[in-house]
């Protein structure tokens, strides 16, 4: 018994035709279980698509996938591939934002649908294209719903939708425009490599001793020196020296010598030069003491007094300076110190020294054994007057000579 | 008395269960999920002046009342919506996210008259490369949902950057438009539903 399904839209008509194997159900509507022939048309194309089963299937397929596709953005493949690859006898692709391609692939020329085998086996030649509007688009998936829901025509046919997985999504972006970062950070890599190539090496300049001394920059009182720095004198002269320190410095220093004295008289030899320092720790105090207090009148002399700066000047002060200086260094006893002893001098026009800072450690350890302390002019008067002042760098050596030069010059100077 | 489930977790309705759970590695729904979602309620809502009450009340008639309580259980939902301006921190499961969806179809098949003559006016004005403000529903819809994305939309957000003319918002509205008339279909429902977990299923 022969049965036509008709399913029409708007824009789209889909007619199948077939068979029903149950003959005695007249009455109702019998399922159609056998499709012979198929026939699509779109409003505004004259060709209709005609075709058997094959073209049935494969048209509902395509276009619920593309569908699927048109509402996700994602491409199925499933619009346009059979399982393994082979190309789909309906296809359908986007060609526009509101235009859809619909290519079917052989030549269906078979109204009668009696040779489907041959259809089966047909090269896959360009038949029919269509380019549909999203509303006639729109119109055929209807009509391929309509179909789906008619559980009277070829009920094993239905609608089956399943998402898409992931790995589908990430082969959305092409892989050039993935590899497009990872390009372009290395390029920059390579490009700033070949750039920092031809920069020059920067000039390995070596620390300056006196600016990395740190006892300049701050003010005597805390200008403590650090062990490692004062390594080579003993450590009871240390704490002698530090201002604060000093009344408890000689009684740590004591049973010191007496712990060591009852050990082996060999020791007590051992331990003699500590116990000099120790000893003469009130006699360095008291200098020390009024050094301190002094120490910031020092700072505001070399720092705010105005500064002589005539070369004729300064070195009719430094030659002045530097026999005043011997004078007194040759008074006292031969030196003990085995490195420079430097000092930040500053000199009044008349040749007084008004103050002076240590410039190296050892030059804090070893001040009792200059003439410094004993040359330095004690001001009367409650505030000195802002007389100007040249700074120069007094250097004592071990072998005894003196080095005295303007304190700018050295510094600027490496 | 015993209770066979806890009150906090309503029933969810029966007409959901026409939509089957994709096969997601968690059973909440994708970023791109709810953004669609949130973007095709907007496109109603830029179609139908009175969209925002007309949801309202498409979920009574839909019986949804359970998952949609009220009107800022509503906007909730839809500011899961990574792409809005004040976008909530909690996920959208999978029944809110079904619920959303057949609000979205049953007010689309309302408006399908409007939305196809919509579609083929905007074809004819393309073909004639006429201004699209010659037909004054498209254009007024056009504005509309320009309007409402910018104002609801995070500016900042490198998506929403995207769409930064005129034309790249009426081009995102006229798709949106296309997909709303898919959603009309006798299958509608649940073309849109598995369209919105592609490329997502594990």
């Amino acid at each position: 018994m022969t049965i036509q399904r008709q399913y029409s839209l708007p824009n789209c008509q889909l007619v199948i035709d077939g068979l029903s194997q149950d003959a005695a159900d007249v009455t109702g509507r019998p399922p159609m279980s056998v499709v012979t022939h198929v026939e699509c048309r779109v409003a505004g194309h004259d060709r209709p698509l005609l075709g058997g089963k094959e073209l049935l299937e494969s048209l509902v397929k395509a276009v619920s996938a593309y569908a699927q596709e048109y509402l996700s953005g994602i491409p199925h493949p499933a619009a346009r591939l059979k399982h393994r690859g082979i190309p789909e006898l309906v296809q359908l692709q986007r060609i526009d934002t509101n235009l859809h391609r619909l290519t079917v692939q052989s030549q269906v020329d078979n109204p009668t649908g009696k040779d489907q085998a041959k259809l089966y086996q047909m090269p896959t030649t360009p038949a029919a294209q269509l380019d549909l509007t999203t509303v006639q688009l729109f119109d055929m998936v209807e009509a391929v719903d309509q179909f789906f829901a008619d559980a009277q025509t070829l009920p094993e046919l239905s609608l089956n939708l399943t998402p898409l997985s992931k790995r589908f999504a990430a082969a959305q972006e092409p892989i050039a425009k993935r590899a497009l970062p990872a390009a372009l950070g290395l390029s920059g890599l390579t490009v700033a490599a070949i750039a920092l190539f031809y920069v020059p090496n920067p000039p390995n300049r070596r620390p300056q001793p006196i600016a990395a001394n740190p006892a300049l920059n701050q003010p005597l009182d805390s200008a403590t020196p650090s062990p490692t720095g004062i390594a080579t004198a003993s450590p009871a002269a240390t704490v002698a020296v530090s201002p604060s320190a000093s009344p408890s410095a000689s009684p740590s220093a004591s049973p010191a010598t007496t712990l060591a004295s009852p050990a082996s008289p060999k020791s007590v030899v051992v331990a003699s030069p500590l116990v000099s320092p120790a000893a003469a720790s009130p006699a360095i105090a008291s200098p020390n003491g009024s050094q301190a207090g002094g120490s910031q009148e020092i700072d505001a002399i070399l720092n705010t007094a105005p500064e002589i700066r005539e070369p004729g000047k300064l070195d009719s002060i430094i030659v002045a300076l530097q026999s005043k200086l011997y004078k007194g260094w040759n008074a006292k006893p031969p030196q003990s110190f085995t490195t420079k002893l430097e000092y930040r001098v500053g000199v009044a026009e008349n040749g007084d020294i008004l103050g002076f800072k240590f410039a190296n450690d050892a030059a804090l350890t070893y001040v009792k054994e200059t003439p410094l302390l004993d040359l330095r002019y004690n001001p009367t008067g409650a505030t000195p007057s802002p007389v100007p002042v040249a700074q120069l760098l007094v250097i004592f050596r071990p072998d005894g000579i003196l080095e005295i030069s303007p304190w700018h010059g050295t510094t600027e100077t490496p | 008395m015993q209770l066979s489930r806890p009150p906090s977790q309503p029933i969810a309705p029966a007409i959901l269960d026409a939509l089957p759970n994709p096969p997601l590695p968690e059973a909440v729904c994708p970023r791109r999920t709810r953004q669609q979602l949130d973007l095709m309620l907007l496109a109603i809502e830029a179609l139908d002046l009175g969209g925002a009450e007309a949801m309202l009340t498409a979920a009574k008639e839909l019986e949804l009342q359970s998952v949609i309580k009220n009107r800022v259980s509503f906007w909730r939902l839809r500011a899961t919506n990574p792409l809005r301006r004040y976008s909530q921190r909690r996920p959208l499961t999978l029944t809110e996210a079904k619920a959303l969806v057949f609000m979205t179809c049953h007010l689309a098949r309302r408006m399908t008259v409007l939305i196809r003559q919509m579609l083929l006016v905007y074809d004819q004005l393309l073909e004639k490369q006429l201004p699209l403000e010659q037909h004054i529903r498209l254009a007024s819809y056009l504005e509309r949902f320009r309007a409402h994305f910018r104002s609801r939309m995070n500016p900042k957000r490198t998506a929403v950057i995207a769409y930064n003319s005129d034309e790249k918002l009426n081009q995102l509205a006229m798709s949106l438009l296309g997909q709303l008339l898919f959603c009309t279909g006798a299958a509608g429902a649940q073309r849109f539903w598995s369209s919105l977990f592609d490329g997502e299923a594990s």
